[in-house]
């Protein structure tokens, strides 16, 4: 009896697992994404253009005890000139130690404080004026090496634009609670960029600095951004100014967004951004967004 | 006698519902797949009622083999409860070792992503937060052995920190 017993428990708990098992793809496969809607408008009310404005899905394969992982991103944009679907990360990567990792495949870029994804945009709009992004670069394909600690990081990319080499070199440093200092230095045979950027979380108020210099040899830009971020609860309000020379014109960009998590997965915001820049004129833009993940 | 061949029977079944989902995966349409899940959903209900009934049977089954003398006949009855709990307790540790309520209790904010997998175990759903202040959630859910009772328990992180703490109701 006691060996029935002793079988029924073991047998059991082998069911227990399924009858309880949740929609899983595998141990080792996972699948994630967000979709992107968003209202949006330049200059009068009258123009509004809804739209979604990207679906993103990924998998991360990441077998348990390797050190080998692979993530797989494709977006789809609406619209984006005629390219409604394309990869964003799509790498292979080796973790040699827990700070050491090495990485092949589509990498975005080491640069900027604002996030290329909507999901990790403290606003709808990037801080150049018209809602430019101001980076030289965003995703690429080359290697990487990767080191990280609880108090710092440093990263080099390297890439490829026609038969040159294109690289980039990171630093970060996270050694004080609540600040984040980031240096990124590329140089690509098209452009050559510097981006530092500092942000500092006290209680429920973050606060940022950007600089960017990209110079493309006939055109050179030069920006400076102040972002201030103040979290009430699920809620939450940014205020962005952004200014300096972007595209050959000296501009300047005052954003305010008010925003709301709905919960873990849902976010939505508003927007409201003023551009002056020189010989184009002044500019208002209004959006609303709302952002589910998954 | 009887119990033994039905639990064979389970044991078949389950072992052939494993061999099944190592087949290659064919492509169903919506209607199909919600027909199943209910068919899933129903079998597995079944099962636990078949479980519970078994549990019971074979606790039945080792008390009455001991000597009249060894458990008075009135004591039988919680006896078997008992040992069914025992059973469904362990099986419960053994599964879901989050289930047990003295285990949140321990759980404070501030405490690492780390700490909390070492005292609850790895989490069913590991996910990043949209909002601005939480950035990843842990979830652990599952069904109580014993009642089937769906239950989960949510922990949100900030900075590798532990800002919120939803314990299961249990």
């Amino acid at each position: 009896m006691k060996n029935k017993l002793t079988y029924l428990l073991a047998s059991s708990a082998l069911v227990a697992s399924y009858a309880s098992a949740e929609i899983v793809l595998t141990d080792d496969l996972s699948a994630y994404g967000y979709i992107d809607a968003s209202y949006s408008s330049a200059s009068d009310l009258g123009n509004i253009n809804g739209s979604v404005a990207e679906f993103e899905l990924g998998f991360a394969f990441s077998p348990v005890d390797s050190p080998w992982s692979a993530v797989s991103e494709i977006s789809f944009k609406d619209g984006s000139a005629g390219r409604d679907a394309e990869f964003e990360t799509v790498t292979i990567s080796y973790a040699y130690s827990d700070e050491l990792s090495f990485t092949v495949g589509n990498i975005l870029s080491y640069q900027g404080f604002e996030a290329f994804d909507a999901t990790g945009l403290y606003q709808f709009s990037y801080q150049g004026y018209g809602n430019s992004d101001v980076y030289s670069a965003r995703y690429a394909y080359g290697v990487s090496a990767d080191y990280a600690t609880d108090a710092y990081g440093a990263g080099v990319w390297v890439g490829q634009t026609a038969d040159d080499l294109s690289i980039e070199l990171f630093f970060q440093y996270t050694g004080v609670e609540g600040l984040t200092a980031t240096a990124v230095y590329a140089d690509d045979p098209t452009y050559t960029s510097y981006n530092f950027w500092v942000s500092y979380e006290i209680d429920a108020l973050t606060l940022a600095a950007e600089y960017v210099n990209n110079d493309f040899g006939a055109v050179e830009d030069e920006i400076y951004m102040l972002l201030a971020y103040y979290a009430m609860g699920d809620a939450g309000i940014t205020f962005r100014y952004s200014t300096g020379e972007f595209g050959g014109f000296d501009f300047d960009r005052y954003t305010i967004s008010p925003s709301y998590a709905f919960s873990d997965n849902v976010f939505g915001l508003l927007e409201y951004s003023f551009d002056d820049v020189d010989v184009l004129g002044e500019d208002t833009q209004l959006a609303a967004e709302l952002i589910f993940s998954f | 006698m009887k119990t033994s061949i039905k639990f064979k029977i389970l044991l078949a079944a389950t072992c052939g519902t494993l061999f099944v989902s190592t087949l290659p995966a064919q492509t169903v349409s919506r209607a199909e797949y919600s027909a199943l899940l209910k068919r899933v959903e129903a079998l597995e209900a079944n099962l636990q009622m078949t479980r519970n009934l078994q549990m019971e049977s074979l606790a039945a089954e080792a008390v009455g083999k001991m000597p009249e003398t060894t458990v008075a006949k009135q004591d039988r009855g919680s006896l078997i409860d008992d040992v069914v709990q025992r059973i469904q307790s362990k099986e419960e540790a053994a599964n879901y070792p989050w289930m047990e309520s003295q285990k949140w209790t321990t759980i404070r904010k501030g405490m690492s992503q780390e700490r909390v997998i070492a005292i609850l175990g790895e989490p069913t759903l590991d996910e990043p937060s949209l909002h601005k202040r939480k950035d990843r959630v842990f979830t652990w859910q599952g069904r109580r052995v014993a009642t089937n009772k769906r239950v989960e328990g949510i922990i949100r992180f900030y900075k590798g920190e532990v800002i919120e703490i939803e314990p299961p109701a249990m």
